[in-house]
Formats: C-alpha cells, sequence, structure tokens
C-alpha cells in the first residue's frame, strides 16, 4: 500500500522552486516506491500563520521546511519531533547549525542549506580608490575605506560607499546583528532571562554602524529601498561599493544559466570578503532552512526518511548547488557557481563567523520589536541627525519591551 | 476553456463551500484564474484597517503559490498601482507590469485588491482577460465579504458560548479554581489567544499569592512562586484599566486586564499572543474585560466564602482557631503522622493565677492578656503548627513532625516569652507565667481523647507542682 506523505517548503529557488523539489522528491519516490510525496510551496510570509494554524489543528503536513529562528519556538510549542532518537551522524552536519537545530537540550530538525552573509564589494571602484580587499578587513579600515571611495566619482557622480537598506524587513536585524557581535554585544542575556541591547558592548556596536550613516558612507537613498532595491542598484548600476547580502545574488545577477538571471552589468567587477571585524571578532549572522517532521504526522518513520534523504549527501549536493544555496553539511564542498576565492568566503561566513539568534520560544516576538527599534531609530536619524538622548531613549525602551516580553513568558 | 458563467458558477461554489477557510476559497478560485483565464499569477490582498495596509492573503502563480511583495502601506504613495485602484474605485491596468489591479468593493467598504498579471510570460493583458476579470471581480466582493462576516460571527457565537459557560459555572459552584481554570481554558482552546495568565493577589499583603496559567497545548498549572514576576506584575497593578502591553515597538500582542471588585484589585488576568504573533484588537481587549469582570465576582465569593469558613473556625478574642477546629485538625494531623510514620506533639498551655489577675485588673485587661499572649504563641511557633483557645484561659498546640524534645523547646520560647513581656495596665504592671504540659504521638499514645488527657494531666501536674514551668507528659509520671 502506498503512503502519501505531505511536504510544505518555501520558495527556495524562485519560480524554479517546484520543479527542483520536485526533481529530489522522484529520486526519493525511486528509492521508495511505497512512498508518494505531495509537496507544496509555501510563501515565507503565509507559512508561519500556516504552520501555527496547522499545530493548533493538529493536522497538517508530515515534514516542513523551518527557518532556522523558528526551531526554538516550534520545539518548545511541541510542534515538531524531537529527533534525539534517531540515529544521526552529527559529524556529517556543519557544527553551527547542527546546534542552531537543537534547543532545550534537544535535536528538532536537520540542516537542510545554509546562508552566510558577507561583504560584496566592487572591484572596479576598490582598484580606483587604490585599496585592496585587506583593507576591508576590520572596522577601523573599513571606515577609511569607505572615506577613499566616497571621494571617487564614475561619470561624474559620486559614488556612495556603502549601500544598505534600512526597510521594515527581516534582514535588517540579520545585518545590524553582525555589527552588534563584533562589539561583544548581543540581544539577551546569556542565560536568556534579560534584554541585553542596553549593555555597553552592543550600544556601541551600533553606534559604530549609525556612525556610518552620519559620515555618509551609507547613502540616504538605499537607506529609503527594499533589499531587493538596493541590491538590484548595487549589481546593475554605479552607485555603490559595498553592499552585505548572501549568496542569492550569485544567481540572480552572475550566473547567466539560472532561470532567475536577470543581469550581468557588473559581473565581472565584484568580489567578496568576510565582513569586517570588530573588537571582539569577526561574525556575521548565519541561517538557514532546516527540515523537521511534525508531531503530528502520523507516518513518522516515513516522514523521517523523507528527511533523511533530502538531508543526506547526494540530494543535498544536488539541490543546493541549483539553488545557489550553502549545503548545510560538513561534509559537502561550499559549491556555488562562482569562482573557488568566492566560495571560500561563504564557506568561511557559516563554519567560522557564522552566529544564529538566541534560539528562545518567543524569538520572534523579540525580534519583531528589535526590527521596529532599529527602523525607528534609523528613521530618526537619518531625518534629524544623531541625537544622543533619542538614540538612548530608543535602545531603553527597546530593551524595555524585550524584558516584557520575557517576563509575560515567564519561565 | 470553461465559459466566464460557469467560472462564475465554480466562483461563487468555492467561497461557498469554504465559507468558515476563505484562504481555501481563495487559493482554489486564483488558481481558477491561472488555468481557466490565463493570468501568470494572481493575488488577493487585503485591507488591514489597523495598521493601514494592504497585506497579501493569497498568491497563486504559474510556478505555484508564490512568495509575495511585503505590505503596501496605504498612504497615497505616487503612482503605486493598488492605491491608485483603491483611490479610484475602479480597475487599473500597469502596461508596465502586465497587470491589472482590480478594487474589492462591498457596499462602499473597502476590502482590499484582486491582482492578476501576465508578469512572468511578459504578456500585455488581453481583452477578454480584461473583461473575464471584470465579471468575475463581483463574485470575490460577495464571497470575500461572507466570508469575513462569516468568520466574525463564528468568533461573536464563540465568545458569547464562552461567556455563557464561565457565567454558569459561577452560578453553580464556589470552587474559585475550577470556575478559573474553566474561563483560562476557554480562551485558548476556544477562542484561539495562545496564552492566559491569572496572578491574583493577597488580599492582606497585596502581593501576589498565586498564577494561574494555561499554555499553547492547552496544558494548565498552578503556581504559587511568582517571584521571578512579581515586579512586573506589580508594575502592572498600577494600570486601573485593560491595555496592551504595547509601546513604542511592539504589536498589540498581550493583553493585561486588572481584575477588580469594587476598585478593589484582586488580581490582574494577561493574555497573550507572543508565539502566533496574531495581533489583539480593542474588541479582544472589551471582551477580556468582560471575562475579568465575571472572574472578579468569583474571587470575591472566594474570597467570602473563605472569610466565612474562617471565621466559623476562629476565637474571636484571641484569633487562634477554636475548640472545634482544634479536634478536627489534631484527628487529622494523628491520620497523617500515621501515614508518614512521624511524630507528632501537642502543648497544653494555661495561664497561671489567672483568676486573680482579672480580679485585680478587670476582664478588660484579662481579654488584653489572652490575646497578647496569643500573639506571642504565634510568634513562637511554626506556619504549620497549630494554636487553638481550648477553654478559658487554656491553649492546646499541634506541633505536626515534631518529637518530645522538639515540644519542649518551643515551649521554653514560649513560656520566657511570656514572663519576660511587660504587661502594663495605667500605672500597674503585672508579672504573667504559664504553665504547660506536653505529649507526644505515638510515644505516649496513639489515641486522641488519650492524648489530650495526658497533656491536661501533665499541664495539672505543674501547676500543682509551683507552676510556671514545663513537663512532659512521660516524665511527670516518673517524678
Amino acid at each position: 500500500m502506498t503512503t502519501t506523505l505531505k511536504l510544505w517548503v518555501m520558495p527556495n529557488a524562485g519560480f524554479e522552486s517546484q520543479r527542483l523539489i520536485d526533481r529530489e522528491l522522484t529520486f526519493f519516490s525511486e528509492k521508495n516506491p511505497k512512498i508518494k510525496v505531495e509537496c507544496d510551496i509555501l510563501s515565507w510570509s503565509q507559512a508561519w500563520p500556516r504552520i501555527i494554524q496547522a499545530v493548533k489543528d493538529k493536522t497538517g503536513p508530515d515534514v516542513i521546511q523551518v527557518g532556522t529562528t523558528w526551531i526554538g519556538t516550534l520545539g518548545y510549542l511541541g510542534a515538531i519531533q524531537n529527533l534525539d532518537t534517531r540515529k544521526i551522524n552529527r559529524a556529517g552536519f556543519i557544527s553551527t547549525f547542527y546546534d542552531i537545530c537543537c534547543c532545550f537540550g534537544h535535536l528538532w530538525a536537520l540542516p537542510w542549506f545554509c546562508e552566510g552573509r558577507v561583504l560584496y564589494y566592487r572591484s572596479d571602484l576598490l582598484e580606483k580608490a587604490g585599496l585592496s580587499r585587506t583593507d576591508l578587513d576590520t572596522w577601523d579600515r573599513f571606515r577609511l575605506a569607505c572615506a577613499e571611495v566616497s571621494r571617487l566619482r564614475v561619470g561624474g557622480k559620486a559614488v556612495t560607499p556603502f549601500s544598505f537598506s534600512c526597510q521594515k524587513e527581516q534582514a535588517l536585524t540579520q545585518d545590524i546583528a553582525a555589527w552588534i557581535w563584533a562589539n561583544g554585544g548581543s540581544f539577551l542575556s546569556k542565560d536568556g532571562k534579560h534584554a541585553a541591547v542596553t549593555h555597553f558592548e552592543s550600544v556601541q556596536g551600533i553606534k559604530y554602524f549609525l556612525d556610518l550613516i552620519a559620515q555618509k558612507f551609507i547613502g540616504r537613498q538605499s537607506l529609503d529601498q527594499s533589499t531587493g532595491e538596493v541590491a538590484e542598484n548595487f549589481f546593475l548600476n554605479d552607485s555603490s561599493a559595498f553592499l552585505v547580502t548572501s549568496s542569492w545574488p550569485l544567481q540572480v545577477y552572475l550566473n547567466a544559466s539560472s532561470k532567475n538571471y536577470v543581469g550581468k552589468k557588473n559581473a565581472a567587477h565584484f568580489g567578496v570578503v568576510p565582513i569586517p571585524a570588530g573588537p571582539a571578532g569577526r561574525f556575521n549572522f548565519a541561517g538557514g532552512s532546516a527540515l523537521a517532521v511534525t508531531s503530528f504526522s502520523a507516518e513518522h518513520e516515513k516522514a523521517w526518511k523523507l528527511v533523511e534523504f533530502l538531508t543526506g549527501r547526494q540530494s543535498m549536493a544536488r539541490y543546493c548547488a541549483s539553488i545557489d544555496m550553502l549545503p548545510a553539511r560538513s561534509d559537502l564542498p561550499v559549491v556555488l557557481n562562482a569562482p573557488d576565492q568566492i566560495c571560500k568566503v561563504f564557506s568561511d561566513s557559516i563554519n567560522h563567523n557564522g552566529r544564529g539568534f538566541p534560539t528562545h520560544p518567543l524569538w520572534g516576538s523579540i525580534e519583531q520589536v528589535v526590527l521596529n527599534g532599529f527602523v525607528q531609530t534609523l528613521s530618526e536619524y537619518r531625518h534629524n541627525g544623531f541625537n544622543q538622548s533619542g538614540f538612548f531613549r530608543n535602545l531603553e525602551e527597546m530593551n524595555l519591551e524585550i524584558e516584557n516580553i520575557l517576563s509575560v513568558f515567564g519561565e | 476553456m470553461p465559459e466566464l458563467s460557469e467560472l462564475l458558477h465554480h466562483t461563487g461554489n468555492n467561497f461557498q463551500n469554504h465559507i468558515g477557510d476563505l484562504d481555501a476559497a481563495l487559493r482554489k478560485n486564483l488558481e481558477l484564474l491561472i488555468r481557466d483565464v490565463g493570468f501568470d499569477r494572481a493575488a488577493v490582498l487585503l485591507i488591514d484597517d489597523k495598521d493601514h495596509v494592504l497585506r497579501p492573503r493569497q498568491i497563486v502563480t504559474i510556478h505555484g503559490e508564490m512568495e509575495g511583495e511585503g505590505e503596501t502601506p496605504l498612504t497615497d504613495k505616487k503612482g503605486d498601482p493598488f492605491v491608485t485602484a483603491l483611490k479610484h474605485g475602479k480597475e487599473f491596468v500597469n502596461r508596465g507590469e502586465y497587470g491589472v489591479y482590480v478594487p474589492l468593493i462591498y457596499n462602499d467598504a473597502r476590502l482590499g485588491v484582486l491582482r492578476v498579471d501576465n508578469v512572468f510570460t511578459r504578456r500585455q493583458i488581453t481583452a477578454e482577460q480584461l473583461a473575464e476579470i471584470r465579471e468575475l471581480a463581483p463574485a470575490y466582493n460577495v464571497g470575500i465579504h461572507n466570508s469575513l462576516e462569516h468568520l466574525h460571527f463564528r468568533h461573536q457565537v464563540t465568545k458569547l458560548t464562552t461567556l455563557t459557560r464561565i457565567g454558569t459555572a459561577i452560578a453553580t459552584t464556589l470552587k474559585m479554581n475550577e470556575v478559573l481554570e474553566l474561563a483560562l481554558s476557554s480562551l485558548v482552546k476556544d477562542l484561539g489567544y495562545d496564552r492566559a495568565q491569572l496572578f491574583l493577589l493577597d488580599e492582606a499583603t497585596g502581593k501576589i499569592r498565586e498564577n494561574l496559567s494555561i499554555d499553547f497545548r492547552g496544558f494548565f498549572r498552578s503556581q504559587d512562586d511568582t517571584s521571578s514576576v512579581a515586579s512586573f506584575i506589580e508594575s502592572l497593578l498600577c494600570e486601573d484599566k485593560p491595555a496592551f502591553l504595547s509601546r513604542k515597538f511592539s504589536a498589540n500582542l498581550v493583553a493585561a486586564i486588572p481584575i477588580a471588585f469594587k476598585g478593589k484589585k484582586t488580581g490582574v488576568m494577561i493574555v497573550d499572543n507572543l508565539f502566533t504573533r496574531q495581533t489583539m484588537t480593542d474588541y479582544d481587549l472589551s471582551f477580556l474585560n468582560i471575562i475579568a469582570d465575571q472572574l472578579s465576582t468569583v474571587i470575591e465569593n472566594s474570597r467570602l466564602f473563605e472569610q466565612v469558613e474562617r471565621l466559623s473556625i476562629t476565637d474571636s478574642l484571641t484569633g487562634m482557631f477554636n475548640h472545634r477546629y482544634f479536634y478536627e485538625r489534631l484527628s487529622e494531623e494523628i491520620s497523617r503522622a500515621n501515614r508518614f510514620g512521624a511524630n507528632l506533639s501537642l502543648i497544653m498551655l494555661d495561664l497561671d493565677h489567672f483568676k486573680v489577675f482579672n480580679d485585680t485588673f478587670g476582664h478588660q485587661a484579662g481579654d488584653t492578656v489572652l490575646s497578647t499572649v496569643s500573639a506571642i504563641i504565634q510568634e513562637n511557633i511554626r506556619s504549620i503548627d497549630v494554636a487553638s483557645r481550648y477553654g478559658g484561659e487554656e491553649v492546646a498546640i499541634i506541633l505536626p513532625g515534631t518529637d518530645i524534645e522538639g515540644a519542649r523547646i518551643i515551649a521554653e520560647r514560649i513560656r520566657d516569652s511570656v514572663r519576660k513581656h511587660d504587661f502594663r495596665f495605667g500605672q500597674k504592671t503585672a508579672n504573667i507565667t504559664v504553665s504547660i504540659g506536653l505529649v507526644c504521638y505515638p510515644v505516649d499514645s496513639t489515641i486522641k481523647s488519650e492524648l489530650v488527657r495526658k497533656a491536661d494531666h501533665a499541664l495539672y501536674w505543674v501547676k500543682n507542682h509551683g507552676r510556671d514551668g514545663i513537663c512532659a507528659y512521660s516524665r511527670c509520671e516518673d517524678l
């Protein structure tokens, strides 16, 4: 008798999402002829409410793709099964991501693919400013590099050193986190019971970033654009020299064979380096997706087989290469449609510099406060300039609101 | 290709068949637009009046369900096709995006926008497509309106049912925790809030005495130790009105509702959606306030019931338990000691020369001495010990889990404290002493009446041997 499993995944490869996951499922069905898998592609914005509703109704898919920042909440709610008793070769996965999948002493999902933030730079503009990659290595050097680039003119127009979107998107928190961590700061205390946004190290990390705006190293225009628009301008125009993002532009702007490819204007003039190191070291946000078996699946064992298959070496290598994401297995090389040097930087961004958000059950709500707080602070900053009391007021308010959430949580 | 009439029929049917699930209805209907009308992408975005944004509700494309754009603010952004369509109340064809935006309006109320386009194949909208979408849009208006109304009414019915159930429970039981558990459980299981918590205040101290909560999974929990959140909850108690715990950067995910009876605060109820992140509205706040009002009655009734119960077992002069309660508790404590193989001691105490004192100082002074001695006793015993006024000036104290040596230490402490106390009546000073007899279960007896009799015997042995002393029954027998 054939069993039908339900799988929910997100659009991991734009318009190609359905085709590429179906290809993997065909391979799975060849190995497991008695298991049929039906896959729905959910948008990221729809996925959370749909999954939560399924948890409430105790009915839904057998296997779900989960963003790494969701694992703590879903694990806490008992929405996904803990995988402690499964036979898993832990060493086969990148430890950063395996650890992100572990919360409250249990393993809840297996890493599928990951992404790490890096600093993209325009090599032609860097050269023109008399700079090299090493000039982007630390906070101090990066600031000097921004100053040099700001003096450049291309086609009679000034170049803005750094493009950065300050719109209300999750990426904003992820991008600013790198500067907080690099200064030894954090969002929550180590025990997860208190907010740490107003800790000295966190404040100074944010302040370093705001100073880049104050010194006009971050373009005002980019601040008002979405992350998509900022990337598009970076890759297709000459408006800026630096951008922080993950590996997705490789497919969209640089890989002409990709179906999602939209442009190639500056393909030959870019490179990537790790995000500059701060006083406490070099960090970047590392996230990604994992696969989990839902607690309401009536077919635990078969669902687990599917998770094992998709997170296995062969399938993961094939799938990640096709969606231009980084494999979450340590026994797979980082293969991107890019030169080795770029692959190396991305590999470092997940293996060495990558850090995830705290795995608190209420991280989603906390992240929303942080995001709104950053949006407000940056908005005030760019419209009225730096105002110390306003800046501290916002941080204290963020801190208090996070404390409130933690208090209501009560554990 | 199906006829337009057939499409209209299917669209209406989908809305009707999925009246309680708008997402499913929209998904099915948008799929029809892709499959049968030939659009590349079809989406419904609904207006969120509270946030003044258009929010994607369902998006279907030729590639399946896809990631959509984020929220669109309803501000008059120049050239925004969504806003343009809504502003003019008619469809807006955007050739640059190969799409058409159709406002969804029911009886002058703006619901949102239906957007269809051929963005992937980069074909302009054909005249046939435009004509069909114009014909189909009214079915969306009616379907979405009916579905939203249905959900609204269903929610109202659930709320009313919940209120009725809680009301019935209040009328039929005096067990406060049963009603509170029912109320909290209804908020989570029936009304879909993530969690509900109640913090009840101690009447005397105004501090939190208990926290009852039900979590997302429906697990009920009662906690006495609330020290970790005490200051936070106390800060909420400063508020007089129900309010969201949102400030500058949070959405309305936590509602804090003070519970008060005739202006006196008895607790606070906290309801949150911190997991699902579904924002609450002012309607939620009003409804929760009604629930809180009902609960305040339950809490007050329970408090009064406890008060009556307490009065019936309390001696009005000394505040100690009365003779009846002493015997009830002694039976219970003997059973408990028997079950756990533990000791239990009994102190029998009497004020020395009390009759003479009354004759000298008057009965009012006698009453003062009795209540003062009672206070001294309470200060020197543990919270688990039970002190009762046994007779006129005689006090019995049950000491669970205590052997005769332990009882002697406590008795000595009481005797010493009474003796050292400065009893003053106007210009006069009185010296008060007490005589104390001790027995221990099971050493001296395992029978309740025997224990009391032997404690009395020991007490009178002290009385007959100079007073102001202590004697254990086993010891006085030897003497």
